[in-house]
């Protein structure tokens, strides 16, 4: 178990090669693959509507602690806030199936044990494990 | 070192200029 007042991560925002940017630093008790993961999102997603950040830098230091640098998103762009209206309720489910569409559909780097169980005994073991 | 001292300096390295803090998660104690 970890000290009670350990940091899990700190997000800043500032400038990467001219560009705006957010800069990730984690050092998690639970195993994270985020830069992968985005990474890889971002190479598949072919939407038009729908984008991930993107990832400019980044270095996994070990399973649980890295670092990444990733676009800021514009304080424009379009975030939903409940309730949500009729309209919105329909935009959200037609952005969340775009998303389904093109999320990998098989796993895109090899499972850890406990990744490999059926989703309910995962659920299972993630919520007794406390990762 | 603490990982606000290891953010500094990889920030630093990398040449990514800190302009603002906007987000820190501090580990939640597991429950027994």
């Amino acid at each position: 178990m970890r000290p009670k007042k350990a940091i899990r991560n700190i997000i800043y925002t500032g400038k990467y090669k001219n560009q705006e940017a957010v800069f990730k630093i984690y050092d998690d008790f639970r195993i994270t693959d985020e830069p992968i993961s985005l990474k890889i999102f971002n190479k598949v997603n072919k939407s038009n509507i729908l984008k991930a950040p993107e990832l400019f830098n980044y270095k996994i230091i070990n399973s649980k602690k890295g670092w990444l640098v990733m676009e800021r998103i514009p304080e424009q762009a379009k975030t939903f806030k409940t309730p949500l209206n009729s309209g919105e309720q329909r935009e959200f489910l037609n952005l969340f199936l775009e998303y389904k569409k093109y999320f990998p559909k098989k796993p895109t780097r090899d499972l850890l044990l406990a990744e490999n169980l059926s989703s309910d005994k995962f659920q299972i073991t993630r919520l007794n494990n406390g990762f | 070192m603490s990982l606000e001292k290891d953010a500094k300096k990889i920030q630093e390295k990398i040449g990514f200029t800190e302009s603002k803090k906007i987000y820190q998660a501090d580990c939640a104690q597991k429950k027994q």
